[in-house]
């Protein structure tokens, strides 16, 4: 496990905190990281669209900090009312869809949402556990930039209005509180629309999906029922009155040793303000429309499951590099190299033509977590990808590069861009 | 060791199935996955295992069973992930208790649990996910994880 030394680090820990704060243009911290486009712009947050991001690990509650986990604060209100409560340390997931809130983290009753008149539930599969909660409504606010969205379905996970679910009908590790799920709760901003089938109705089939919807007459009795389009989580971004097409993560650089703490933006709309143009130096690479799968190309071996995720702490990749060793330990799947290495990958449209140069740097696990274990933002860190078709490139990739992503539409493609 | 091409020549599709079970458990027990899933089977046959594949409207799981009928590995492919439980079965509850005794995990993306019966990964973002667990001590001789796919 990792230790926590932290007195003898404080110097190092004041020197490289807050690589961005929000000021513009940063020129990043350089380093071992990725390469930094020539000329990265931060806007400041502020109204109308841009929120401000942080990656501090969650420290302060954490029992183990959570290294490269990106946090907004926003605020929730009962529909059409005042009442309402700011929530900090929401992750920023372009991995998911919908917004997820811890029930302990919540102090204002949000009303239910129904289906057949019984309130709905969900449980959301994530590739490492299982989110059980019940479904309310709520008006959301950003805070900062004022974006609001009215009557948003908002998952409250372990809300005891929802009871306490089987493993029949929500498997795998469950991650139902704050301790366990790393944030108060989760803003998923990935490429689609609704959380479940955006086309239409999302039926309960249970063996094939990561969202699905209950019916609960009482805590006890939940079955599983078809939900309409309406009743499904949206990507909160979509209900926004304008800048509701997409968003833009802005990171500053890291350095190779990491930082503390990174502080940046996340602007929401593409193309809907002079803040978030895709310029001619942007490239747009569109996915797969049902699996948001991007195409990868590294060391001569292909990757056709890959993907832009702001909510993997890592860039994970099957390669020949060396995995730290021990046990069960928050660096269990991490490469740890003797040297830190250099990964020049390709990532292109499986859909159109477009592709980008995609380049990191590899370095040793336990050597960044050991020097510096109060750090929590890492531009090095990689694993093993537990698909050998994938290149999941997270977090670590986004430190330094202002990366989009398009949000499906009538009219739209989802998408990535850089 | 089998190459994937070999394996390919030596592959022998049918669409009539043989029973299945979960991980860890005996292929002439029960057909319980497919039934439970109500998706259609595939079977393929290797020299030394094969392979039982269902197909969902967005997913594709399979099951590796060993000539002496045991079920070695699991994988699944597409939409989202299958109910855990059902396809780990009697090794559901040894991942969920060495997925917890690894601590807390904070990346919602991958997952890597490793204890010295059980393998289980997984992986994906929303739409598209990957997963895989095999028992070490139950995989045929000279087999490649790569096989499981």
């Amino acid at each position: 496990m990792r230790k926590y030394l932290v007195l003898i680090l404080i110097p190092a820990l004041v020197l490289t905190a807050c690589g961005g704060g929000g000021s513009s243009s940063s020129s990043g911290g350089g380093g071992g990281g990725v390469t930094p486009p020539p000329t990265q712009t931060i806007t400041p947050p502020g109204a109308p669209n841009v929120e401000r991001i942080y990656v501090d690990g969650f420290s302060q509650t954490l029992s183990t900090p959570a290294v490269n986990t990106p946090y907004v604060t926003l605020q929730v209100c009962l529909p059409s009312t005042s009442t309402c409560q700011t929530i900090d340390h929401i992750e920023v997931d372009t991995g998911s869809v919908g917004l997820r809130i811890i029930s302990s983290a919540l102090t204002i009753a949000l009303p239910a949402v129904t289906a057949g008149g019984n309130p709905l539930a969900e449980c959301l599969q994530f590739a490492d556990g299982s989110s059980w909660g019940s479904v309310n409504s709520a008006d959301v606010t950003m805070p900062i930039s004022g974006e609001k969205a009215a009557a948003v379905n908002v998952q409250v996970i372990g809300a005891a209005s929802a009871g306490t679910v089987t493993s029949a009908e929500c498997s795998g590790p469950p991650e139902n509180t704050v301790q366990t799920f790393g944030a108060n709760g989760i803003l998923g901003i990935g490429p689609f629309a609704t959380d479940c089938d955006s086309a239409g109705p999302c039926s309960p089939n249970v063996n094939a999906q990561a969202a699905n919807y209950f019916e609960c007459p009482s805590p006890s009795t939940c079955t599983a029922t078809t939900v309409t389009l309406a009743q499904q989580l949206q990507n909160v971004v979509t209900m926004f009155a304008t800048d509701n097409n997409g968003s833009i993560i802005e990171l500053p650089a890291v350095a190779s040793s990491g930082a503390a703490t990174v502080t940046g933006s996340l602007v929401f709309g593409i193309n809907t303000q002079t803040d978030n143009t895709l310029s001619a130096s942007v490239t747009e690479l569109q996915t797969n429309s049902l699996s948001g799968y991007l195409s990868a190309q590294l060391n001569g071996k292909s990757y056709p499951d890959s993907y832009l995720d702001s909510g993997s702490n890592g860039n994970f990749f099957t390669d020949s590099l060396t995995v730290c060793p021990g046990g069960p330990t928050p660096t269990t799947g991490f490469y740890c190299p003797s040297s830190t290495v250099t990964e020049n990958a390709t990532l292109s449209s499986t859909v159109g033509n477009g592709s980008l140069a995609a380049t990191f740097s590899v370095a040793n696990a336990d050597t960044l977590f050991n020097n510096n274990p109060t750090f929590t933002a890492f531009s090095n860190l990689a694993g093993t990808n537990a698909d050998p078709k994938s290149l999941d490139l997270g977090l670590p990739f986004f430190f330094g590069v202002n990366i989009y992503t398009g949000i499906e539409s009538n009219s739209s493609q989802p998408f990535f861009a850089y | 060791m089998l190459t994937r091409s070999v394996i390919y020549s030596l592959l022998m599709v049918v669409t009539a199935a043989p029973a299945l079970a979960a991980l860890g458990g005996d292929v002439t027990s029960v057909e319980a996955d497919r039934v439970r899933m109500k998706g259609a089977l595939h079977t393929t046959y290797t020299a030394n295992y094969t392979v039982h594949e269902i197909q969902l409207a967005k997913l594709v799981l399979h099951e590796y069973v060993s000539l002496s009928g045991q079920v070695f590995a699991v994988s699944w492919r597409g939409d989202g992930i299958p109910d855990l439980q059902q396809v780990l079965g009697s090794y559901y509850a040894p991942f969920r208790q060495a997925a917890a005794a690894g601590g807390p995990h904070y990346n919602h993306h991958q997952l890597s649990v490793n204890s010295n019966d059980l393998v289980v990964v997984s992986s994906g973002h929303i739409h598209g996910y990957f997963g895989r667990a095999w028992v070490p001590g139950l995989l045929p001789q000279a087999f490649s994880l790569d096989e499981i796919n």
